[in-house]
């Protein structure tokens, strides 16, 4: 059996519901994350694991205990919060301790325990200060300790790093990673950044309106969503209307151009019209020409972004944008230019449902 | 700051407090709890702005939150992480009421008590000199009171940075 195992959850508030038919097994020392929109009910649904809610329906066990209707201050998980919540009365090294001395912990246990902790968060320099005397990235890594401190069987992070600035957000969770994969602690990581979710999980639970819209590993995701909703909100894409030329081989059209899917449109018709995705990243200027798809039309924008360079084509009625490695030595089509661009079958994915919004950020 | 004037409450409680069934005023004890009820009246609205002012400036369901998932009860939360995060507050309450009552001369003059307001009054009333020093030792008394809540609010961590600032 799982480790983490939430079986039916459903959380509603009133009338409306945050968070419904919530199914979810987290095998020991795993990294979970929880990704979706705003308001989708992430930070409900990890805070029923916390037990700061309490869930209209389903149950949650950890290690085979039914913690459902346990209070917070009995239950094996540790929290960190978007805002740090650290004591401001309290010094680093207090911190830290706070949960050692409430378990009644001998002073030798508390003091060398939270010196293991500095040192696993680099920060033995600053056991003495007080928490406004840090930075947000300092802060962070105290909550962070402090939560681990008592050793929690689960760890749980709502947000640990929205607060910070890119580059801190970086190399904080990268930070984060490596010391929950030293100690081996099944970690849920709630994020609406979908990069952090990619770059960090095992596996990724992404949600969409207080339901679970597909459960996978960071890979299956990005490469196989299951729903229009997970091609749309994970990585960026372009969604184009089509037109159903041959259901049974996967023909279909863009503005009149003929392109293949990988797979047959099982339960389209012909003429019918349907919404496809292209992954601006597997569309490519001088791609191998054999076997692949071609689209041609006339380059209306030129986008710089430091490692790429996006490039927005139009086709008759259709716009779309592709991905190009930077490097000294690109040649780029100029502005009004006609171009062909290839890209592989697979790359195209079909939205059964048409998007009524644009691709992600 | 009170809604209904001093003058007025302390007629109400003789009113009520001086007859059975509850006939306070008959001792010195009773009338001192008369006088606590009055100036705690008085006082509260000062140190329910102080309190709520400090309650604001802590973030207290995410504090309570964290504590609570290190394992923390409910005294535990109150003793070690919301009072000592309010200490400045509490204590600036406590300086307020104290220079509101310590000149405070209705109550203290309507329930007889010898309170400092009634004594600086009739001192005045009977000797030349001794008011003057008198109003110069209550000027005094305030004073160091404000003084006090500034030295106790910059010792509390979380103004630190702010000590200079008034
Ligand atoms: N205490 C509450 N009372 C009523 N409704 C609530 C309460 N808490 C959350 N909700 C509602 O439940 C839904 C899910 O909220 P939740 O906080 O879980 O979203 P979220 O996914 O964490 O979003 P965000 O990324 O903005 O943090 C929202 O529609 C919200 O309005
Ligand atoms: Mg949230």
């Amino acid at each position: 059996m799982a480790f983490l195992d939430l079986n039916d959850v459903r959380k509603s508030f009133m009338q409306a519901t945050a968070v419904e038919m919530f199914n979810l097994k987290v095998e020991r020392g795993e990294f979970v994350s929880f990704l979706g929109p705003s308001g989708c009910g992430k930070t409900t649904t990890l805070r029923m694991i916390a037990g700061f809610e309490t869930p209209t329906s389903g149950q949650i066990m950890i290690d085979n205990t039914d913690i459902t209707f346990k209070p917070p201050n009995q239950r094996p998980v540790g929290m960190v919060f978007q805002s740090y919540a650290l004591f401001p009365n309290m010094k680093v090294a207090d911190n830290i301790g706070f949960g050692l001395k409430i378990a009644k912990k001998s002073k030798d246990e508390i003091a060398s325990r939270v010196e293991e902790m500095l040192a696993l968060i680099h920060m033995r320099e600053f056991a003495h200060r007080y928490p406004y005397q840090l930075s947000g990235g300092q802060q962070q890594r105290v909550a962070l300790a402090r939560a681990l401190a008592v050793q929690p069987q689960v760890l749980l992070l709502d947000e640990p790093l929205s607060a910070l600035d890119a580059k801190i957000r970086v190399q904080l969770r990268q930070e984060i990673r490596a010391i929950q994969r030293k100690l081996g602690i099944t970690t849920i990581y709630v994020t609406h950044d979908q990069e952090e979710a990619l770059s960090l999980s095992d596996r990724i639970v992404v949600m969409s309106a207080g339901r679970i819209e597909q459960i996978g590993t960071p890979f299956e995701i990005y490469n196989f969503p299951q729903t229009p909703f997970v091609a749309s909100f994970v990585g960026t894409l372009n969604a184009l209307e089509a037109e159903v030329r041959d259901a049974s081989t996967g023909r279909i059209a863009v503005d009149g151009q003929e392109i293949m899917m990988a797979q047959p449109l099982s339960g389209a018709v012909t003429g019918q019209k349907i919404t496809v995705a292209l992954r601006p990243e597997s569309i490519s200027l001088n791609g191998d020409a054999s076997g692949a798809n071609h689209l041609q039309g006339q380059v209306e924008a030129i986008t710089f972004l430091g490692s790429i360079v996006r490039i927005q084509v139009r086709l008759e009625r259709h716009l779309f944008f592709f991905d190009s490695f930077n490097n000294p030595h690109l040649s780029l089509p100029q502005i009004g230019q006609m171009v062909t661009v290839r890209f592989p079958h697979e790359a195209c994915l079909w939205l059964s449902a048409p998007q009524s919004e644009p691709a992600g950020d | 700051m009170c809604v209904v004037p001093a003058i007025v409450l302390v007629f109400g409680m003789l009113r009520i407090y001086s007859r059975p069934p509850l006939a306070l005023t008959e001792s010195d004890t009773g009338t001192d709890f008369l006088l606590i009820a009055g100036y705690v009246t008085l006082s509260l609205p000062y140190m329910y702005r102080a309190v709520d002012t400090g309650l604001r400036a802590m973030d207290v369901r995410t504090l309570t939150e964290a504590a609570q998932s290190l394992g923390a009860g409910w005294p535990t939360i109150l003793l070690r992480v919301i009072i000592p995060n309010l200490r400045v507050a509490l204590l600036s309450g406590a300086f307020l009421t104290f220079t509101t009552v310590i000149g405070e001369f209705t109550f203290a003059t309507f329930l007889a008590r010898p309170a400092f307001g009634p004594y600086m009054g009739l001192l005045g009333q009977t000797r030349a000199y001794e008011p003057a020093a008198l109003a110069i030792i209550s000027l005094i008394l305030t004073w160091a009171s404000v003084g006090l809540i500034q030295v106790v609010g910059r010792g509390a961590p979380r103004q630190g940075q702010l000590a200079g600032a008034r």
